[in-house]
């Protein structure tokens, strides 16, 4: 386990290096620049060049990413070209935002996710079908298009949820938790119904297998059964799922924080893309990559505790 | 609208320019003006902006909308008020000499910077060289600045080097270089963009301020004038999407807000006030005037012909007769300069007799470049377009996605016609346009009627007379065709219940909370 | 050479299989029409997408618009078909360019194995790790809004995830029996990824591929709504839902066609791939396996009327058993599978209960605990254990007989034990099922019961996969008799061990059944076990008992053909040098059971008679019941 942390990290630093060389490639050709964004259409060329210079941007392509690695070597990852902000602090700031945003998303759409597709596979009927049904709509229906009619439903007409913006955990949990209900739910809903899909599946699988069979004719609680082995042995496939899940929500994000204001990382990158803001971009991209490095290593970590076969190696 | 394209829109707000105070329709959302006594204050103001500020340093900073964020923290010279009136604010009074080339301010009294350091004309100098200095992107709008002295402790002298009328316009809150910067500020300008060193209403707080999100502006206990603050802070949103926008006016999450027409009529029927006002001239200017690349456009029949092809009437109400009006000259209806019952009006006849005299009687084809981010939804661009190939031109339209992509494709002089808003308060603003290089005359050309008219605007002695260069400009703008005027779109702004004193005009279309005399501040309703 | 035709043969018709399916019809159409739709848009659109009228915006649905107008004038179906364009030329753009990077990179490393598979998943951990959503914004952002180009690299991106899964697929096929045959009889590389590997990472890849463009199609949609691509005017289906968006207050109407055309389209895609999937397990699976999706939670069987017991007495009986039917399938519409068995096991008792597969034995055994799973049920009959009815009990109170009255053990000894908990946590929890248990009982109780069955106690600290599968089935014996149990239904417990191992668990078994006294069923088609074991045996056929009897009088003089043609084909007593008796043909599957004896089609005594009428159980003296009028004609035979 130790050993699988271990290469992880060095195996992050490495990736940090690769995802950020392409992030930069690509964003040293975004046409346009940074420069005559700042300065606006009257800006003589003259003034454009003059911040240029001020802001590095004449140096050749090579010796601004080295600049750029040796300063996160550093941990100094740039200043925002636009509001001259250390990106750390810029970071520093939204981070929570989308964190909390992350977690309660994983949250829900593990728990929901598991309650719905066990209680689809362990039912039946019915209820499994109607289960079904919501869950195919749900992830039918896109992400966006769920924000938008959740606020119209319940932050406009009934007042329930504030419509926009986020509410920091320390001025209290109860606000901060009622800024993210919408914006978690809209984020949340694809990756239920998918986590759903792959519990019922994997549960059915289960509960096929002779194990289970034994287990009852051992007269073991259906509830025992359902809830340990069932679920213990259906959380494998799925947990695979999730992680893919909330790697994707990271995804999600970028548009829920645009619909719903919220001062996130996924907003600020939008921001600093279409303004060429180029150490904000980095900066967020190193973020990104070592979130989703973090969630495949929690990933692993819970599968090899699930699966005794892996825990062994 | 996109979020991802917020930063377009504050540049859009930098890119603005506004107008001189004379008579104007304002338009305000109560009639209760002055009415200071009885108001509540207090309490926290939270208004909406679109765009992210370009930088908190206001040398540096946009002008505009966009100037809330500096406007704030930063007194100007000179304020003006909503409906275009300029009044005393750093500045208790000034003068032009004879020739509109020295502008001397009188420098209030009793003022302090929150760094502490008092306001002077020694500091004002200092803040205004700075601004000269700084590499901010509005710093044409100071004017062609000789020099700044301060012949004594309360007065400042600008020396311009040619007659610059518009200098006390251009010294008020829209503008960075009339917000004055404290001495210590000035020293050390990164500090500007964490900690605001101005004498103005509130001070930004960096520590309750998410950069690109929300930025808070706290009472200024230093204020020379406690009377006109209103609220113990202000809380400035960022917010760009029009849906989000929309939801925060209408669930009271801000107070303030700027619409489009779709969200406009939404607001509305959810009981919002609205407060609008003429902003954009919009148009198409033959950037190849002299013939370059498309020769037709040499031909001042032609470009006639092009400006009497147009259905105003039609596309303002297509883009909603609320908020938008045809306009068929330079400036719009409340501008300096606007010439009642003047302008182009459609006659295709005389436009194809015009063309087919001018030997394109099967007209040509021409390529425009436009953009849709203004032009949400290219809606102008296309009228136009079909406009005048009812007339024979057959029009190409290049649309750009950004507003940095159009600038370099028409800096690029590969285009003869664009289609481009133009702002001024008065019809040798909006001329200037036309007159010096930059995005709308890319090929750098000039018309002596036109430059000469523009330079008499400048140096006439008083107002009337101005006003009739003005108009005299006006009119030869139509007759040389250069610019195609077509429609006036306004600003539109929802005001919150909690709200009053909000005002806008032709002349001043982008309200700002914060005023030296309360009669003309935001205050919180009753 | 046949197991290369025999492979081929299976992997055709995944499209009349996805047929087959309603859903997979229904949504297969669906996409064909929307699609046939969007492409035709020139053709078919009622309106210009671009045409503006100001007269009649945001209207509803009307006869001049079907979908109404939006704030502009425009015809929303227009738009909508022509916005399609855009939307699913991204989604096949983004899964040309995820096939044309992970099916070559996916076959190659799981065919090539070795230095290329590694190189591979290495190249896939950066894929994976890399934040997608901000190359694709940097994309956007180069090439001016691409779509075209910003797809490609949701594509490219998304490419990693599916290399893993070609590559787990091409690394199954790649160790089947046929792969090898093709390359010992010389057949090129290149030719055995073209003709044998590809085709069976066909099915996989149609289901991945629906799959992927049903989340393309909401990243395509989701940057649409952002503004990002093709510019307003033009009409996108996500930019359709931003428009909509800023007008939901005054014309709510728009996000229904909008937001519709997205989802209808997505769970067209998502059903599809549903059906696609499905079909395509179902070609790995024998036909008839209808109960692989099987069972939610064990059903209580339902209470039919019980027939008047008939034959021996049954008043001693630990286990009576009467009449037995069991079905699967639709309430209703069973296909019966036991047909009338009657049964009984005396206290202490080691029953044989023998047939060849498909006899009913194995359902007959699970029928007793009620363990039929939502697909079986038992259709009527009586089932006694120690004076109380099973048959019609619930589900709590067959928990109470399971276990502490009658257990069982199966046949696969691996699969019987959960792979995720330690055994003796597992014994542990048969123990703590009828009584309560401390923590220490409960481990003195595993001690105990390990000790029980020759294991060292030690061992309930491994996982299941750590023991072999004669240790397994001792655990599951251990399991079986943590309830204390009355009866032991042993369903073929040594058929998938070692002969050594089946030994030694006979052994046990034994040794067991004579120190607690408890009764044994023996389930089992091996003569030998049941010789070794069984006091009786009950011989069944085609879901009917056939013969019951002493096992020694069994071996001796079988008195029904069947049980004759058995023992002849016993392995056992094959004579060296000469080749192994079968009994010619198969078990006639529930559809085909004749009206007269079921086994007369393969019976080398059959007459007329045999065929005209069933056939009843009739006793053939020395408590001996057989199911054949020409138990004479054997006699003499045997004699």
């Amino acid at each position: 386990m130790i050993r699988l942390i271990v290469t992880r990290l060095v195996l992050s630093a490495v990736l940090v290096v690769i995802a950020s060389l392409a992030i930069f490639v690509l964003m040293s050709f975004v046409p346009g620049d940074p420069a005559r964004t700042i300065l606006g259409a009257n800006a003589t060329p003259d003034l454009v060049a003059r911040l240029r210079e001020q802001l590095g941007l004449d140096q050749p392509l090579p010796v601004q990413y080295g600049e750029w690695l040796a300063g996160v070597l550093h941990g100094d990852l740039g200043q925002s070209v636009l509001s001259g902000d250390p990106v750390a602090q810029l970071i520093a700031v939204r981070l929570p935002v989308t964190l909390s945003l992350l977690l309660l998303s994983t949250l829900a759409i593990s728990v929901i996710g598991t309650v719905v597709g066990l209680g689809s596979a362990v039912r039946g009927g019915p209820l499994g079908r109607l289960l079904d049904t919501v869950s195919l709509v749900g992830l039918a229906l896109p992400s966006y298009w769920v924000a938008i009619v959740l606020v119209a439903l319940f932050a406009v007409a009934i007042r329930v949820f504030p419509a926009t913006g986020y509410q920091p955990f320390v001025d209290g949990p109860v606000p901060w938790f009622l800024s993210l209900v919408l914006p978690v739910a809209a984020l949340s809903l694809g990756g239920i119904t998918i986590v759903a899909k792959q519990m019922r599946d994997s549960a059915l699988d289960v509960l096929g297998r002779d194990y289970i069979r034994v287990l009852r004719a051992s007269g073991i609680r259906e509830r025992s059964i359902v809830f340990k082995h069932v679920l213990r042995n259906a959380a494998l496939p799925s947990l695979t799922v999730l992680g893919i899940t909330v790697v994707g929500a990271l995804t999600g994000a970028v548009f829920v924080e645009n619909v719903f204001v919220l001062p996130g990382l996924g907003s600020l990158v939008t921001q600093a893309t279409t303004s060429h803001d180029l150490p904000v971009v980095l900066g967020v991209g190193v973020v990104f990559t070592l979130v989703v490095i973090v969630v495949n290593l929690v990933v692993d970590v819970l599968y090899g505790v699930l699966n005794p076969k892996v825990r062994v190696r | 609208m996109p979020a991802s394209r917020l930063p377009v829109r504050a540049l859009l707000a930098g890119v603005t320019a506004v107008a001189i105070a004379l008579t104007a329709s304002a338009c305000s959302d109560a009639a209760s003006k002055g009415g200071a006594s009885g108001s509540t204050k207090g309490g926290t103001l939270t208004t909406q902006f679109a765009g992210i500020p370009i930088s908190l340093n206001p040398a540096l900073g946009g002008s505009g909308g966009s100037a809330i964020f500096t406007a704030l923290p930063y007194d100007s010279l000179v304020y003006q008020t909503g409906d275009g009136k300029l009044i005393p604010d750093l500045a208790t009074k000034w003068s032009f000499n004879s020739t509109n080339t020295e502008l001397t301010l009188t420098i209030r009294d009793g003022v302090t910077f929150t760094d502490g350091e008092k306001l002077d004309a020694a500091a004002v100098k200092a803040s205004i060289e700075y601004f000269l200095k700084a590499g901010g992107g509005d710093v044409r709008y100071a004017g062609p600045v000789d020099s700044v002295t301060a012949p004594s402790a309360d007065t400042v002298t600008i020396t311009y080097k040619s007659p610059y009328p518009d200098g006390p316009f251009f010294l008020t809150q829209y503008w960075g270089v009339g917000q004055i910067i404290g001495p210590k500020g000035i020293a050390d300008p990164k500090s500007l963009l964490t900690k605001s060193d101005g004498t103005g209403q509130y001070a930004y707080a960096a520590s309750q301020s998410v950069t690109n999100s929300s930025y808070t502006y706290v009472k200024n206990e230093k204020y020379f004038n406690p009377d006109a603050q209103q609220y113990d802070k202000v809380v400035v949103k960022v917010i760009g999407d029009p849906s989000a926008t929309l939801s925060a006016v209408t669930t009271g999450q801000a107070s303030f807000a700027g619409l489009n027409p779709t969200t406009a009529a939404n607001a509305k029927s959810s009981g919002l006030k609205l407060v609008t006002a003429p902003f954009f001239t919009w148009g198409l200017t033959n950037v190849d005037y002299q013939g370059t690349i498309a020769p037709a456009l040499k031909n001042k029949d032609v470009r006639q012909a092009m400006a009497l092809a147009i259905d105003r009437g039609a596309l303002a109400s297509a883009l909603g007769a609320d908020y938008n009006q045809g306009n068929g000259q330079l400036g719009a209806k409340g501008t300096d300069g606007y010439v009642d019952g003047y302008g182009y009006e459609q006659d295709v006849q005389k436009a194809k007799s015009l063309l087919a005299g001018a030997g394109y009687p099967n007209g040509f084809t021409l390529t425009v470049l436009t953009e849709n981010v203004l032009d949400n939804q290219t809606t102008i661009s296309q009228a136009i377009a079909s406009d005048l190939g009812k007339v024979g031109i057959t029009v190409k339209l290049d649309v750009k996605n950004t507003v940095p992509d159009f600038i370099q494709a028409s800096l690029s002089k590969k285009y003869a016609a664009v289609i481009w808003p133009v702002i001024g308060a008065t019809s040798a603003q909006v001329l200037a346009n036309f007159i010096q290089p930059g995005v709308t005359n890319p090929f750098g050309n000039a018309d002596p009627t036109l430059t000469k008219l523009y330079a008499d605007a400048q140096s006439a002695a008083d107002a009337s007379a101005r006003t009739a260069v003005f108009e005299q400009i006006t009119k030869a703008s139509n007759d040389a065709a250069w610019f195609v005027p077509v429609v006036s779109t306004d600003n539109i702004f929802a005001v919150g219940k909690d709200l009053t004193g909000v005002t806008a005009s032709a002349l001043n279309p982008n309200p700002l909370p914060i005023a030296p005399d309360p009669a003309y501040a935001w205050k919180a309703a009753k | 050479m046949t197991a290369i035709g025999r492979s081929r043969a299976l992997s055709t018709g995944i499209l009349p299989r996805v047929l087959r399916k309603p859903l997979g019809v229904v949504s297969g159409v669906v996409l064909l029409v929307i699609v046939l739709a969007v492409i035709a848009a020139p053709l078919i659109a009622p309106a210009d997408p671009l045409a503006q009228s100001l007269r009649d915006v945001r209207q509803g649905p009307s006869a001049a618009h079907l979908l109404g107008t939006d704030s502009l004038g425009r015809d929303v179906l227009s738009r909508l078909l022509y916005g399609g364009q855009e939307s699913l030329a991204g989604v096949v753009e983004a899964v040309l360019a995820m096939l044309v990077i992970a099916v070559p990179l996916g076959v190659v490393a799981g065919y090539l194995g070795g230095i290329v598979d590694r190189i591979v998943l290495r190249v896939v951990d950066v894929l994976l790790s890399i934040p997608g959503t901000i190359i694709t914004l940097a994309v956007l952002a180069i090439f001016n809004n691409s779509m075209l180009v910003a797809m490609i690299s949701v594509g490219v991106l998304a490419s990693g995830a599916f290399i893993r899964v070609f590559r787990s697929v091409v690394l199954g096929v790649r160790q089947e029996l046929y792969i090898g045959a093709a390359r010992v009889s010389g057949v090129d590389e290149p030719r055995i990824v073209l003709r044998h590997v590809l085709p069976q990472l066909r099915g996989v890849l149609l289901v991945q591929i629906t799959l992927f463009a049903a989340a393309t199609l909401g990243i395509q949609t989701g940057l649409a709504f952002l503004a990002f691509g093709p510019p307003p005017p033009a009409p996108t289906w996500g930019g359709m839902v931003a428009e909509a968006a800023s007008l939901i207050q005054i014309d709510p109407w728009l996000l229904v066609p909008t937001g519709g055309i997205i989802a209808v389209t997505t769970l067209a895609l998502c059903l599809l791939g549903d059906a696609v999937r499905d079909a395509n397990q179902e070609r790995f699976t024998f036909a008839g396996s209808a109960a692989r999706r099987s069972p939610a939670a064990a059903r209580a069987v339902e209470r039919p009327a019980a027939p008047e017991p008939s034959g021996r007495s049954a008043a001693g009986a630990l286990l009576a058993v009467r009449g037995l039917r069991v079905g699967f399938g639709e309430r209703g519409a069973e296909t019966v599978v036991v047909d009338g068995v009657d049964l009984e096991v005396e206290p202490g008792e080691v029953v044989g209960l023998v047939g060849e597969s498909g006899s009913g034995k194995t359902v007959t055994a699970l029928s007793l605990l009620g363990l039929l799973g939502a697909n079986g049920r038992i259709v009527d009959g009586s089932i006694r254990f120690d004076g109380q009815e099973l048959v019609g009990l619930s589900n709590a109170k067959l928990r109470e007989v399971r276990g502490a009255g009658i257990a069982m053990i199966s046949q696969e000894p691996m699969v019987s034990l959960d792979p995720s908990f330690r055994v003796g946590s597992q014994i542990a929890e048969a123990a703590s099922a009828h009584r309560r248990l401390g923590r220490r009982s409960a481990r003195e109780r595993v001690d105990e019961l390990l000790r029980a069955v020759r294991l060292d106690p030690s061992v309930a600290r491994k996982y299941p996969h750590e023991i072999s599968g004669g240790m397994a089935q001792r655990v599951a014996i251990a399991i079986a008799l943590a309830g204390e149990p009355r009866l032991l239904i042993a369903d073929e417990p040594t058929t998938a061990l070692d002969v050594t191992v089946q030994a030694e668990i006979l052994d046990l078994l034994r040794g067991i059944q004579q120190r607690t006294g408890m009764a044994i069923v023996l389930v089992s088609h091996d003569w030998g076990v049941i010789a070794d074991l069984c006091s009786r045996a009950v011989v069944m056929y085609a879901g009917q008992v056939v013969e019951s009897a002493p096992v020694r009088a069994t071996f001796a003089e079988p008195r029904h053909p069947y049980t004759l043609a058995l023992l002849r084909s016993n392995p056992h007593d094959a004579v060296p040098g000469e080749p192994l008796p079968t009994i010619g043909g198969v078990v006639p599957s529930p559809a085909q059971w004749p009206v007269g004896c079921r086994f007369a089609a393969r019976c080398a005594f059959a007459t007329d008679a045999c065929r005209q009428a069933p056939i009843p159980m009739v006793d053939v003296g020395d408590g001996r019941m057989s199911r054949c009028i020409r138990v004479d004609a054997l006699r003499e035979a045997v004699a």
